[in-house]
């Protein structure tokens, strides 16, 4: 039913299995069409992006429409990730938005500092956590207009 | 012969005698002198001797005020740092408990949503208290890390129209107040002060909310009151709700203390925390005043100066502005301390050889 280019193309990095789950339930709930990668720490989110390691293969590793990306991640965390993401020319134009339990000052302004297109806190309430899933993906996915070269893959 | 002239030689006589008296006169008068001269350096020397003595106490009075002052600076680096690790305990550890607090809530509604039909009405109902439950221990993370927010993020102290707020708070509480049918009066004019708006919003919000969620009376009336105090504005917000024990005036700004049953009023008891905490952040002060089933006055107060508030202001500068001291009487204690540092050093240099 959908097209193709509706279907928002999702890279999930959280490395908590109840996160993923509540996500990828929320996402259903929201009733977003997707199509959705999870990787597991920061440096497996750099090697998805970046085609390296386990991603050598092109077809197991597209490139995402939106990135949700957590802070608190093993290896690598979420804001060097990050800053990896928008220093890389490739990479840079993907609309990342920080999705995290925590609403620290610090991390805020790292993240805007290290080009986040937007910092959002994760609702304890499950609801309303599906309303920012579904507002989230239908913006980023949808919505906003991006540079004509960013999506191009 | 005028030579033998008796008269003449009698004459003479009567002009040494009186030479000599004179002689005698002056040589006391001298004496005199030379014992009040005496008198005087004894005087001198007593006196340089006080002084001297004076100069000692003040010097260890000086030393000893050094010494506290370093005490006194040493404990508060020492209560700051603690401070700082409570504030940073407490906001990592809430964080850390909203997390799998996220998971039960989510769980809790899957179960819900999937088990509809094995669910009796009954356990739809166990799953919609641990829900509940969930929210509530939410609210009282929030609060926790609200307050350890505050200490954390600096203030931003700007000149603003008390009334302003007011009907800020107003607007806010528009519900609560059309529907409760409360009656707010702004008893006297309300200063233009110096304070961070968004949290003195937050102390007039709370007060006002809690004068009307604590109240029992068929037509609340809340009146909001100021009083010129110098160097202080002070306010009041003075309700006629239910009231406070004495023995709770204290203890009501303490952190999750509520005097209700859980039941009868909304909230996590935190609200007057966060007041007092702002207050505080601003020098101010705030306290209560009450009568079981007549109402209570709630009163802060602010300081008029805004490099007080922010803290930078010396004791000295504000002698200084208040005249109770002149440029003169700083820059001589200053002389006065640098010479007595002076002559500490000289001392000690001296003993050392």
């Amino acid at each position: 039913m959908a097209e193709e280019h509706n279907i928002i193309k999702i890279l999930l990095v959280e490395d908590n299995p109840d996160d993923i789950d509540i996500t990828k339930r929320a996402l259903k709930e929201a009733k977003v069409i997707n199509k959705l990668w999870i990787v597991r720490d920061g440096q497996e989110a750099l090697d998805f992006l970046k085609h390296e390691g386990d991603y050598k293969d092109l077809s197991s590793s597209p490139k995402p429409g939106l990135i949700l990306l957590d802070i608190n991640l093993p290896k690598l965390n979420g804001i060097d990730v990050l800053g990896a993401i928008k220093k890389d020319s490739n990479l840079k134009r993907i609309p990342v938005v920080m999705l995290t339990v925590s609403k620290r000052d610090e991390d805020i302004i790292k993240s805007y500092d290290n080009g986040c297109n937007s910092f959002i806190q994760k609702p304890v309430n499950f609801e309303n956590f599906v309303e920012v899933v579904k507002e989230v993906s239908l913006y980023w996915g949808l919505l906003n207009i991006f540079s004509p070269n960013g999506q191009e893959e | 012969m005028e030579r033998g002239d008796p008269n003449l030689l009698d004459t003479y006589k009567v002009e040494i005698e009186s030479l000599k008296q004179l002689l005698e006169a002056q040589e006391q008068a001298v004496f005199e002198q030379a014992a009040l001269l005496e008198e005087k350096m004894n005087e001198l020397k007593n006196r340089m001797q006080d002084l001297e003595g004076s100069r000692r106490a003040m010097k260890n009075i000086a030393e000893d005020l050094t010494e506290s002052k370093e005490i006194l600076e040493y404990q508060k680096k020492i209560l700051e740092d603690v401070n700082k690790e409570l504030d940073d305990f407490t906001y990592i550890v809430s964080h850390d408990l909203k997390e799998p607090l996220r998971s039960i809530d989510a769980y809790s509604k899957f179960i819900i949503d999937d088990y509809k039909d094995k669910l009796s009405e009954e356990g739809r109902h166990y799953l919609e208290r641990v829900r509940a439950n969930t929210e509530r221990m939410k609210k009282l993370i929030e609060d926790l890390l609200e307050i350890s927010r505050l200490k954390k993020r600096g203030s931003t102290i700007e000149e603003v129209e008390t009334e302003e707020l007011i009907t800020e708070v107003k607007m806010r509480l528009e519900y609560a107040i059309k529907q409760k049918g409360v009656e707010i009066i702004i008893k006297d004019k309300l200063p233009k002060i110096f304070c961070d708006r968004v949290r003195l919003t937050e102390v007039f919000l709370n007060l006002i909310s809690n004068a009307i969620k604590f109240n029992d009376k068929q037509k609340p009336v809340i009146e909001i009151g100021y009083d010129d105090q110098g160097d202080l504005h002070k306010f009041y917000i003075k309700d006629n709700g239910i009231g406070i024990k004495e023995e709770y005036f204290e203890k009501i700004f303490e952190i999750f203390q509520r005097l209700g049953k859980r039941e009868d009023v909304e909230g996590t008891g935190a609200g007057l925390t966060i007041v007092k905490k702002i207050i505080q952040i601003h020098k101010g002060n705030i306290w209560v005043e009450s009568k079981p089933g007549e109402g209570s006055v709630f009163y802060f107060t602010i300081p008029k100066d805004r490099s007080m508030i922010l803290g930078k202001k010396l004791i000295g500068e504000i002698l200084l502005e208040r005249k109770l001291v002149t440029e003169d009487d700083i820059k001589k204690a200053l002389e006065e301390q640098q010479r007595m540092g002076r002559i500490n050093k000289g001392e000690q240099d001296g003993r050392g050889t």
